[in-house]
């Protein structure tokens, strides 16, 4: 595999460019080019994408997929990213060949020269950026795992709790033997190869309610934040063990949240009923989508990073595509709250876990209903696919289960304290189980219990 | 008509014996008497209260001498005993030279973990109005989050509560930071606003639950199963008094606990008595109030009078029979004196109008007022009561309320079977057919519509519409609510409901060869099941033991039950509404709404009129000649210092608006106007006479007819409205009886003198003579009328039609 850019961070803060050195601006530079090969279709009262190139104003403001321009970061802009044919952009101009070297040139300086307006008018500050954009396309098992922390400082500031969490989010690192447990205004890792416990990353915006790894497995996404209040999404380098970066400044706490496979999106989502996606180069907000009529629990990002799939506790299921919030499809058939999604790794089913108990089976290409049984006694809560398209679900009845797509059951687990929250499988293809007592129980496929973390230990 | 007993005041008297409240000595009393602590945690409000010989009761807890005879036990601490170790003592009070006892004991039972879910967390969320239909027990839930109507499902709100969004409401690892405590706090923004304050103990209560681990309530936890309030009734002085009351709960191990923190206490009037969260009553001004205590599983409550204390209870005022007596009790307690008899003039209109819908005509005006027998009113009431008007009247009252009405569709009609019904309500009224009677053969239905006309009572095709109605006429009681949960202002639950439905799980319709007719009968099975449980509900009686069916049909085991002369529901409910139309106002009011936050105004008058009705084998007549000859009945409307304020004690006679029926009766009658009919029916047909709610006219709508579309009393509509007062002065109604009616210009042509043709006017409108004042008025009107005399005298009977004397009974 390789990384068109590796992990970096840029804290990029652009100075007023040299004196005597080529800059570009908009009026004498940029606009003749756009007029040229651009405004046939984005120019006013013909904003296809709802971009008009034709002024300053409106370039900046961009169209459906959110500003367009990012001063000082040329890669890191929709607009040079679809003319320079970067990542997942629909590539511009379409159905021609890319524009030619000398072009491409003078936008990449415009933009990093900080979008001057005029021959005259003032060079903008860039914003701090974080590059964290992979292409994605390439992304697959690792050929040597992903570098973790190994142990972490303890905390001094940790709130004193009464007794454990439940566990309300769970995640396993997909290459690397390392588990992360949500807790109160922390994040605790867990070396699975040993059972040692790492360490515990703090997370001031408050609750963990979502834990996701991303596809190369090397940043973790933290969501959380208090109820009512405030809600924010974290981004942690597992090598280090250091925030990257924070976005989104919701309303109400983060219940439901991903990291588009290319790293360049975070979506997120809660009792706000709005999906909202932000760039995680620069924290913009991209798009966002109020189609949800109540509480949003599941958001994920499809393995190929062309959907997102949300769902919500009225039973309602969309998906629609990641860059823009276009096309949004709904998936009927939940007949109760919808708990949790998951994609199969080929992006050909999507699994949803059911209050009504129920696990249901999506073909998304034509959003049809095409499985569904009887999981767990009170509810299914919680849903993962592994590799190999098995699934495992948890739920109220305090058992996990592991089946085949056709709805058979390959084992069951038991000895949950009353409710299985969360269900996932490690990078073995182990399977990890969640409780109300903050118990996290590791099994074997076949049903034999490797480990129990218990988050009891700790306080 | 004259198989009813003739009652002498001797015998009433000896049907009710009601005792006067007043007491002869001054009382001092512990409430609660048996004093039961059952965990260490608990702990039990006392109350002391001295009834004085005017008896009025005052909350003297805090004066009294307190003695415990063993102090091992439990510690006394400002009204409240907490509880130390396990034994048994007594608590002596000694107080204004009275002493009185209470036995204590403690017991360590259980010791509590943490508070329980089903028994104080669930109560909390009620008392505080979480669980109201406005709120977050809205079928929907409110911004996200629902809860069981007044906490109907404990085990639902658990869920929703620990597992929904685990750790947004309640945070079992840090129960500060838990929704539920922020929310109610008002520390996050809360549409429902600042409920509690951290400092509250119940604020504490539900942070100890989830500190616990928020734990549901076990399986085998006992629960409260019936609430009462010490003590149930309190006197208090108009000045402004304080009195403790104690809420407590018995619970299925038998315990009796103090769960006055839990309950929601509400006044029926702030403005007489209100009630504080501590459970303190404090009276403000004269009057009656009743202060309900509501909790998950049971509501009681505490009736309050409000009277002027320092007054002597006011002299018994001289009772003509056993109504007179509970009134009459009721009043010395209220201090309030009784207003006089009722003129002659005011008593002939007054009865006529109540007993047959009409006006006295000037001759029976004229006979009344010249017979000098002693027992003329008597008299009167005798013919009245066997006119066929009485029969009209009371078809139309009863026809209301059993919905004797067609609908008329395109592929429907059954006005066949609505005059069929019509009629025989008339004929079980004409023949003075006991009511229990009329009653079972309704409930015992079969056959066909126009055949077995009782049958029309199953229009109906859902058991639970025909279980409600039935419920809502014979019972008095809307027991709707405890379809979709537990009766949130009543006794009954949803076992009580179901098990009511079912004895109509049977009844089934059949359309008959004839398109006009439907028959009625009972299908061997058929049941009823619970919704929440799913299971099948036995019939049981509401309220009483289960139905024990065999092989007889249920609706007859039913109409068994419902007509046994010890069903006093029945009795109550039937001497209530006939005590309603003739005092105006019900004991129980309205009269098809009984329950236990709408109490009795007066019980001990209800139950007289009850036993009353029984006596006389469930005959009308017999009671409604009680009460007609009742001083109650009789009395004047004109009130005296004392009683200004009554409106529901019977201290003087109510004035009420006539039924729109017998306003257009008396309004055609006083003119002489002859009415060619309403639709559907004989000319010369009266408006009481109409037997089909399908059927009215533009003035009766406007007056309130009822349309006979549901059982409730709501149907038929009394209060004033604009179009009432429009078509009453602006409208034609009025000019048009008036000019096309024979009575007016039949005076005018006998008589040249005007003052006499207002004489007659005035006597058949008004069953009185004008007053010097009026004579005067309307001479100088005739003398200087613009129109000259026979408008003038038009002008003058309209104004008279359209004075509030001929509007109202009064």
């Amino acid at each position: 595999m390789r990384l068109i850019g590796t992990l970096l961070i840029l804290a990029w803060l652009c100075t007023p460019p040299l004196r005597g050195e080529e800059t570009r601006n908009f009026e004498d530079h940029i606009l003749p080019l756009l007029r040229e090969h651009c405004a046939n279709c984005h120019r006013p009262g013909k904003t296809r994408g709802g971009l008009d190139v034709t002024t300053m104003e409106k370039l900046e403001k961009g169209g459906s997929a959110g500003p367009s321009v990012i001063p000082g970061l040329a890669e890191n802009s929709p607009l040079f990213r679809a003319m320079a044919h970067i990542g997942n952009e629909e590539p511009m101009p379409p159905e021609q060949d890319k524009l030619p070297p000398h072009i491409l040139a003078a936008f990449k300086l415009w933009i990093e020269g900080g979008l001057k307006p005029n021959a005259s008018g003032r060079a903008r500050e860039a914003r701090a950026v974080v590059q964290l954009t992979v292409d994605a396309s390439t992304l697959g098992a690792p050929a040597t795992p992903p570098v973790f922390i190994r142990s972490l400082p303890p905390r001094t500031d940790a709130p004193q709790l009464v007794r454990a969490l439940p566990v309300m989010a769970l995640a396993a690192n997909p290459w690397a033997p390392i588990v992360a447990v949500g807790g109160q205004d922390e994040t605790v890792l867990h070396d699975l190869s040993d059972g040692h416990r790492i360490g515990a990353l703090p997370f001031a915006a408050g609750e963990v309610r979502v834990l996701r790894f991303s596809h190369n497995g090397q940043v973790l996404l933290i969501g959380g934040g208090r109820p009512t209040s405030s809600g924010k999404v974290q981004l942690v380098e597992l090598k280090t063990g250091k925030p990257l970066t924070t976005v989104a400044d919701d309303f109400d706490v983060v219940l439901a949240a991903d990291l588009s496979p290319d790293q360049s999106l975070v979506a997120t989502a809660g009792p706000e009923k709005l999906v909202r996606v932000y760039r995680v180069a620069d924290g913009a907000l991209v798009w966002s989508m109020k189609k949800h009529a109540d509480f949003i629990t599941s958001l994920e990002f499809s393995p190929d990073g062309k959907h997102l799939a949300s769902a919500d506790r009225a039973g309602g299921i969309f998906i629609t595509d990641a860059t823009n919030g276009k096309n949004p499809r709904l998936l009927a058939g939940a007949t109760d709250a919808v708990n949790q999604l998951a994609w199969r790794s080929d992006a050909r089913s999507l699994a949803a876990a059911c209050g009504d108990g129920q696990a249901l089976l999506y073909d998304p290409t034509n959003a049809r209903l095409v499985a569904k049984w009887p999981a767990h006694e009170g509810g299914c809560l919680s849903v993962a696919y592994s590799r190999e398209g098995s699934l495992l679900t948890g739920g109220h009845d305090a058992t996990a289960s592991l089946w085949e797509e056709s709805g058979k059951r390959i084992s069951q687990f038991k000895n949950c304290d009353t409710a299985a929250f969360r269900v996932v499988f490690t990078s073995a293809q182990n399977l990890l189980v969640g409780d109300w007592s903050g118990d996290v129980r590791e099994w074997t496929p076949e049903g034999k219990e490797v480990r129990v973390f218990s988050t009891r230990d700790h306080h | 008509m004259t198989a009813h007993p003739r009652i002498t005041r001797s015998l009433a008297l000896l049907c009710a014996f009601v005792l006067s409240h007043v007491a002869d000595a001054a009382t001092l009393r512990i409430f609660p008497e048996h004093i039961d602590i059952h965990t260490l945690a608990g702990s039990q409000r006392v109350v002391v209260t001295l009834m004085d010989t005017h008896g009025v009761t005052s909350d003297v807890t805090s004066e009294a001498k307190v003695t415990l005879e063993n102090t091992n036990f439990v510690r006394w601490q400002a009204g409240v005993l907490r509880p130390v170790a396990s034994g048994e003592t007594r608590l002596l009070v000694q107080h204004a030279g009275l002493s009185a006892q209470a036995d204590v004991r403690v017991r360590r039972s259980v010791e509590a973990s943490g508070p329980s879910f089903q028994n104080e967390v669930v109560p909390v969320l009620m008392r505080y109005g979480c669980s109201s239909g406005g709120c977050h027990g809205a079928t929907r839930g409110k911004d996200g989050f629902r809860l069981s109507l007044f906490g109907y499902d404990p085990d639902a709100d658990h869920f929703r509560l620990t597992r929904e969004f685990v750790n947004r409401r309640v945070n079992v690892a840090l129960p500060q930071d838990s929704l539920l405590l922020k929310k109610s706090a008002g520390t996050v923004p809360h549409g429902g606003g600042k409920k509690l304050t951290p400092a509250d103990a119940n604020f504490e209560l539900l942070r100890e639950w989830i500190a616990s681990g928020a734990p549901k309530s076990p399986a085998d936890e006992a629960h409260m199963s019936s609430v009462r309030v010490f003590p149930s009734d309190l006197t208090l002085d108009a000045a402004g008094q304080n009195h403790r009351i104690v809420v407590m709960g018995s619970f299925t191990d038998g315990s009796q606990r103090d769960v006055t923190h839990l309950s929601v206490l509400e006044s029926s009037d702030d403005s007489i008595a209100s009630v504080t969260r501590d459970g303190v009553v404090s009276s403000h001004r004269r009057g009656e109030a009743f202060i309900s205590v509501r909790l998950p599983s049971g509501i009681s409550g505490v009736r309050v009078d409000v009277v002027p204390g320092q007054q002597e209870p006011t002299a018994l005022a001289q009772a003509w029979n056993f109504i007179d007596e509970a009134v009459y009790a009721r009043l010395s307690k209220l201090r309030m004196t009784p207003a006089d008899v009722c003129s002659e003039d005011d008593f002939v209109r007054r009865v006529f109008i109540d007993t047959i819908g009409l006006l006295p005509t000037l001759e029976e005006y004229e006979f009344f007022k010249n017979d000098t027998r002693s027992d003329k009113r008597a008299k009167l009431v005798d013919r009245l009561l066997a006119r066929p008007e009485f029969t009209d009247l009371w078809t139309m009252k009863w026809g209301e309320r059993l919905q004797a009405r067609s609908i008329v569709s395109a592929s429907a009609s059954h006005q066949k079977a609505t005059v069929r019904y019509t009629e025989w309500l008339r004929r079980q009224i004409e023949s003075d057919t006991p009511m229990n009677e009329i009653i079972h053969r309704l409930v015992a239905a079969k056959g066909t519509w126009i055949e077995n006309p009782e049958t029309n009572f199953y229009r109906e095709r859902d058991p639970k519409v025909l279980m409600e109605n039935m419920a809502q006429l014979f019972l008095g009681a809307r027991i709707q609510c405890a379809q979709c949960h537990n009766h949130p202002f009543d006794r009954w639950t949803q076992n009580d409901y179901y098990g009511m439905v079912a004895f109509f799980a049977r009844t089934q319709k059949k359309q008959c060869e004839d398109m006009m007719d439907v028959l009625v009968y009972e299908a061997s099975n058929g049941e009823t099941s619970h919704p929440v449980t799913q299971k099948l509900v036995a019939p049981k009686f509401l309220g009483g033991s289960s139905a024990i069916t065999a092989d007889r049909e249920r609706r007859t085991v039913l109409a068994d039950w419902l007509t046994a002369p010890d069903n006093h529901l029945v009795a109550r409910n039937l001497a209530n509404i006939y005590g309603q139309h003739f005092f105006g106002v019900g004991i129980i009011d309205p009269v098809d709404d009984a329950r236990v936050s709408n109490p009795p105004s007066n019980p001990e008058l209800l139950d007289a009129l009850a036993a009353r009705l029984v006596t006389v084998g469930f005959k009308p007549r017999a009671l409604i000649r009680d009460i007609l000859l009742s001083r109650t009945y009789q009395h004047s409307s004109v009130e005296n210092e004392t009683n200004r304020a009554d409106t529901r004690n019977f201290s003087h006679a109510y004035p009420r608006r006539l039924l729109a029926e017998v306003l257009w009766d008396c309004l055609t009658q006083a003119t002489g106007y002859y009415d060619d009919g309403f639709y559907f029916e004989r000319p010369g047909t009266r408006a009481v006479q109409i037997g089909d709610g399908g059927i009215t006219s533009t003035f009766l709508s406007t007056f309130g007819r009822s349309k006979r579309e549901t059982p409730c009393t709501c149907e038929v509509k009394s209060q004033p409205t604009l179009s009432q007062a429009l078509s009453l002065i602006n409208g034609s109604n009025i000019t048009h009886c008036i000019e096309r009616g024979k009575n007016l210009k039949t005076w005018t042509a006998g008589d040249k003198d005007p003052a006499k043709v207002i004489r007659s006017l005035y006597l058949t409108s008004l069953s009185r003579l004008p007053s010097d004042v009026e004579s005067a008025a309307f001479a100088e009107t005739l003398r200087t009328h613009a129109g000259g005399p026979s408008v003038a005298l038009q002008d003058i009977f309209w104004a008279v039609l359209n004075s509030n004397e001929f509007l109202f009974n009064h």
